[in-house]
């Protein structure tokens, strides 16, 4: 045992010290790899983060929405229904939501109007509203350490508002300007910006405005007896789908929606991205491993000599064998972890840039923020299985064809 | 010491291009002894020196090394043997560039796991009985012709073999270095190994210390071995 | 079909492990068929090198295959939140039937391999090929295992689709199969299973270290560490996963290789592996200790696959110990 360690060590330093001398042709390889790693190890952070981002976001919404079908399409929900849930047994809440979509001309973006819930502040635990909130209480939620609006006690008056940042951007606007608004009967309303939400976790509330209720009713010329949707909140998790079937039982034409339903909506949105983007990145991996085959099988003069001599001297082809794999061991871990940290510093640090707006976007107010970082075991074996492995089964025939060289080579060169 | 019976050797077996390197070679080289085998180029030396040397295999025939047989032994079988009982000289040096002249000598000694230490005081003897113990750290590009070819030497009995083998070892040398070779020759018989050499220098198989010459053509021994 | 990254990496490492070894088998027939020690004709000299290029693949295919066992389970893990009812590894791979029978070829087709790697040590050993027939003959046999379980494993992923919402109806998944997917294991009740188990342990350590210390390797241990392969997983699902989670009722023995429980389940199962690879792989050499050229050389390679054995066994027993000692749970 000890000597069979002693000889892997011998190999080993003979390997990288021969790695050493061909610098240059192991250099773009590497290059090459760490690149490859790079764009993919980017790619799945970047989605997986998101992912996360956005599971923890959804943590604290709503177990249950409502909301009301007619003609298998969304309406506008009556309030008189809400008694009809609250008497379910288990309900513990049920809170109106008034919440709609504005497009704007001007930025050509559109934007989310909300209106947010009666208390008034948000950040109270009791309100459950449409849009996430942090609760204190929650650990899990304060380590994402973003509560998804913050206005600085501004309290929301009749004729304002309160933008997220990317339409703040987009408009160009800042606190105090006007803001054009044409309702559903042609009339202009013009709302003063109260305040501009938080920047953390924009993700959620870039295209975000809030204004008051009555505002609200008036550009979109809502009745007081509807509502958007409602929100329900039940005592016991257990009990959700018993009370979602007993409201779909006692209002046949309501469509109630699970928070885990959309939680699994949006991992499969994200699956995809990511699957979707690997799938079209494999093009670049396989010209890679095609890279990979042939630099492997082309070995130059100087190499061929060099494993004729040692094969002449005593080494025998599993030695070789064991010698290229450490070769491919360093050049794997080298490029890996290069690929790896560099990625990680770009997703993290510098919030993706070279492709966040193809995996981000879905609206013109695409949201800068900062992702918290998030990488897992999981994500890494991925990475290794769609990496390493693809280069390490490209050079295992090549490199049995450069072990199993004839040892009387070294002789048979030496008598020309 | 070393048998061979009716050794053939063919390549290309099957193919328009197939030809045989060696024909029914029957030989015995004696223990203790030097050697040389003489020829044109293309009569067969090398393949012969590698087949004595457990390099390759021949396609048919037996050859037995002490008296074991070893014709059909896996190569990793072979190369135990060849490492253990062979040290090879080569017509040039065969050094391995960009590292120094002490890895260098060691490198046969890797795939066997010594330990680190002892194998460097023995490199470092062998070199130092050469006289180039100056040179170990050198690269061995900047050696000379006749130190690398001693760093060759020292390399071919880092794992202290009974059996020498040179092929062509004078080729690349001077005179003086050839006679000097001729020195390190001598030694190696009076330390009790076998040397099998390749050449057709003169100064070589026409040496005083040469025990017996083989004359090689078409891949047959010539004449009656004296 | 999920398009998932870990998804994707799956479906790959299989696709690569059915061709290499389809490729290997490839060799493996020419050398069955054409194998004459004797001749030192060039596809002799051919084939013998292919020997090390078969070696070096199926090397790297055991490699392969304990590396994606652990992957597939961390797969089944993560995509958990897709399905209704699913709450780790063990609901999703319940998603539609080929989730089981794929993990199980798994590990087959890992214990194969391995037993395959013992068997080529074995016959690197002798100086003519002494068990070259033998060895391909189980390549051959190993083959088709490694091409169905990349049959069935691409007909689960294939095959599975997300409960998720579609646009035109709010789906009720949740009420409709809450009970759905069984996503707890069935177990058998753990009394009984914990004497048996104790009661294996102890005799498989005792005949193993018998076997060793004696120097006489019988067929009684190498049945018995298989036996207690299956004996362990089942104790595993029955009462070890209690004491690692800590909850009277979660039987799965998927999650503790998490990393909510500190990855034990990685060090648990590598040890278990490793002992039923070498203790069969003891029996499965015992056979050849007759042949000429490995007369010698095979009861030292035995004797130290059934240390490695024993050893692995016990290590995963004080392992297995330590975790129900610290635990909180009492049962």
């Amino acid at each position: 045992m000890r000597g069979w360690i002693e000889k892997q060590r011998y190999i080993l330093d003979f390997t990288l010290s021969s790695l050493l001398r061909r610098k240059v042709k192991n250099f773009g390889l590497l290059v090459l790899y760490a690149l490859i790693v790079f764009i993919l190890a980017s790619m799945m952070f970047f989605t997986y983060s998101i992912k996360k981002e956005a599971s923890l976001l959804l943590k604290d919404s709503p177990e249950i929405i409502v909301q009301k079908l007619m003609a298998g399409r969304h309406e506008l929900f009556p309030l008189r229904h809400i008694e009809t849930i609250k008497n379910i047994r288990g309900v513990a809440a049920v809170e109106p939501r008034l919440w709609g979509y504005y497009f704007d001309t001007h930025a050509g973006a559109n934007y989310t109007l909300l209106v947010p819930p009666a208390g008034g502040k948000i950040g109270k635990p009791a309100s459950k509203t449409a849009v996430v909130e942090t609760d204190p209480h929650d650990r899990a939620a304060e380590h994402a350490g973003q509560p998804l609006f913050r206005f600085n006690d501004v309290a929301l008056e009749p004729g304002t508002l309160i933008v997220g940042q990317g339409m703040a951007r987009a408009r160009h606007t800042d606190m105090g300007d006007f803001m054009p608004f044409r309702a559903f009967d042609g009339n202009i309303l013009s709302f003063r910006i109260a305040a501009i939400l938080s920047s953390e976790s924009e993700l959620v509330s870039s295209d975000l405005i809030l204004l008051t209720e009555g505002d609200f009713r008036k550009l979109f010329g809502i009745d007081n007896d509807y509502v958007t949707d409602v929100a329900v909140s039940v005592n016991n998790p257990r009990e959700i789908a018993t009370v979602t079937a007993k409201i779909s039982r006692l209002l046949p034409d309501s469509r109630p929606i699970i928070r885990d339903e959309i939680l699994r909506t949006y991992d499969s949105i994200f699956n995809w991205r990511g699957g979707m983007m690997i799938v079209i990145f494999s093009a670049a991996v396989l010209a890679f491993v095609i890279f990979a085959w042939d630099k492997a099988s082309g070995l130059s003069a100087g190499e061929r000599r060099e494993i004729g001599i040692l094969k002449a001297v005593g080494w025998e082809t599993s030695d070789v064998i064991q010698m290229k794999f450490w070769e491919g061991a360093a050049i794997s871990l080298t490029a890996f972890f290069s690929g790896v940290i560099l990625a990680y510093i770009h997703v993290f640090f510098t919030g993706s840039l070279i492709f966040e707006p193809a995996l981000k976007g879905w609206s013109n107010l695409y949201p800068h923020f900062e992702l918290t970082p998030f990488v897992s075991l999981e994500q890494l074996t991925t990475l290794f299985f769609l990496t390493v492995i693809p280069y390490t089964v490209a050079t295992i025939v090549p490199i049995w064809r450069a072990a199993t060289i004839d040892p009387d080579t070294a002789m048979r060169h030496s008598g020309e | 010491m070393i048998e061979l019976v009716n050794v053939r050797k063919i390549f290309n077996a099957g193919n328009p291009s197939e030809f045989s390197a060696l024909n029914s070679v029957s030989l015995n080289i004696g223990e203790n002894k030097i050697t040389v085998l003489t020829g044109p180029s293309g009569s067969g030396k090398t393949t012969l020196l590698s087949i004595i040397g457990c390099m390759s295999r021949p396609s048919a025939g037996r050859v037995k090394l002490s008296g074991r047989e070893i014709t059909s032994l896996p190569e990793r079988f072979l190369t135990d043997i060849r490492r253990k009982t062979f040290g090879f000289i080569f017509q040039q040096p065969n050094l391995i560039k960009g590292i120094s002249v002490l890895e260098n000598v060691m490198l046969p000694a890797y795939p066997l796991g010594e330990k680190r230490s002892h194998l460097k005081e023995k490199a470092m003897k062998g070199l130092d009985a050469l006289n180039i113990s100056g040179k170990a750290m050198a690269k061995v590009e900047w050696l000379s012709g006749g130190e690398a070819q001693r760093a060759a030497i020292v390399r071919a009995l880092i794992n202290d073999p009974s059996i020498i083998i040179a092929d062509e070892p004078t080729a690349h040398l001077d005179t003086k270095l050839s006679y000097r070779f001729m020195e390190i020759v001598e030694k190696f018989k009076t330390e009790g190994k076998t040397v099998i050499i390749t050449s057709h220098d003169p100064l070589v198989y026409q040496s005083a210390v040469v025990d017996r010459v083989i004359g090689l053509r078409d891949g047959k021994i010539e004449g009656k071995p004296s | 079909m999920i398009l998932h990254p870990t998804v994707i990496a799956n479906l790959l490492s299989s696709a690569i492990a059915t061709g290499m070894v389809v490729y290997a088998a490839y060799y493996g027939g020419q050398i069955l068929k054409f194998w004459n020690l004797q001749s030192g004709d060039e596809l002799q000299l051919v084939l013998e090198r292919k020997t090390y290029l078969i070696s070096t693949i199926l090397s790297f295919v055991f490699a392969l295959q304990l590396l994606s066992l652990f992957l597939y389970v961390f797969t089944a893990d993560s995509l958990t939140p897709l399905f209704v009812g699913a709450m780790c590894a063990a609901g999703t791979l319940n998603v539609n039937g080929f989730g089981y029978p794929t993990l199980l070829l798994k590990i087959v087709n890992f214990l194969l391999a391995g037993l395959w790697l013992v068997l080529n040590h074995a016959d690197n050993l002798g100086y003519d090929y002494p068990l070259i027939r033998k060895k391909y003959w189980l390549l051959m046999f190993i083959a088709p295992f490694i091409v169905i379980e990349t049959v069935l494993e691409s007909a689960y992923f294939l095959n599975m689709q997300a409960d998720v919402i579609t646009s035109c109806c709010g789906s009720l998944f949740s009420s409709e199969k809450a009970n759905g997917l069984g996503s707890e294991i069935a177990a058998l009740p753990s009394q009984p299973m914990m004497w048996t188990f104790y009661a294996t342990l102890l005799l498989t350590l005792l005949v193993g270290s018998y076997s060793y210390l004696k120097g006489k390797a019988g067929y009684l241990y190498p049945v018995l560490s298989a036996l207690m392969f299956v004996i362990a997983i089942a104790a595993m699902i029955s009462f070890i996963s209690l004491y690692i989670y800590e909850l009277p009722t979660h039987h799965c023995p998927f999650c503790i290789v998490m990393q909510e429980y500190g990855y034990i389940g990685y060090l648990l199962y590598i040890l278990l592996f490793l002992a039923v690879v070498s203790g069969m792989g003891s029996g499965v050499l015992l056979p050849f200790r007759g042949l000429e050229s490995l007369r010698d050389l095979l009861p030292a390679f035995i004797s130290k696959l059934l240390f490695l054995s024993v050893s692995s066994y016990l290590v995963f027993s004080t392992l297995v110990a330590y975790e129900i000692v610290s635990s909180n749970l009492v049962m």
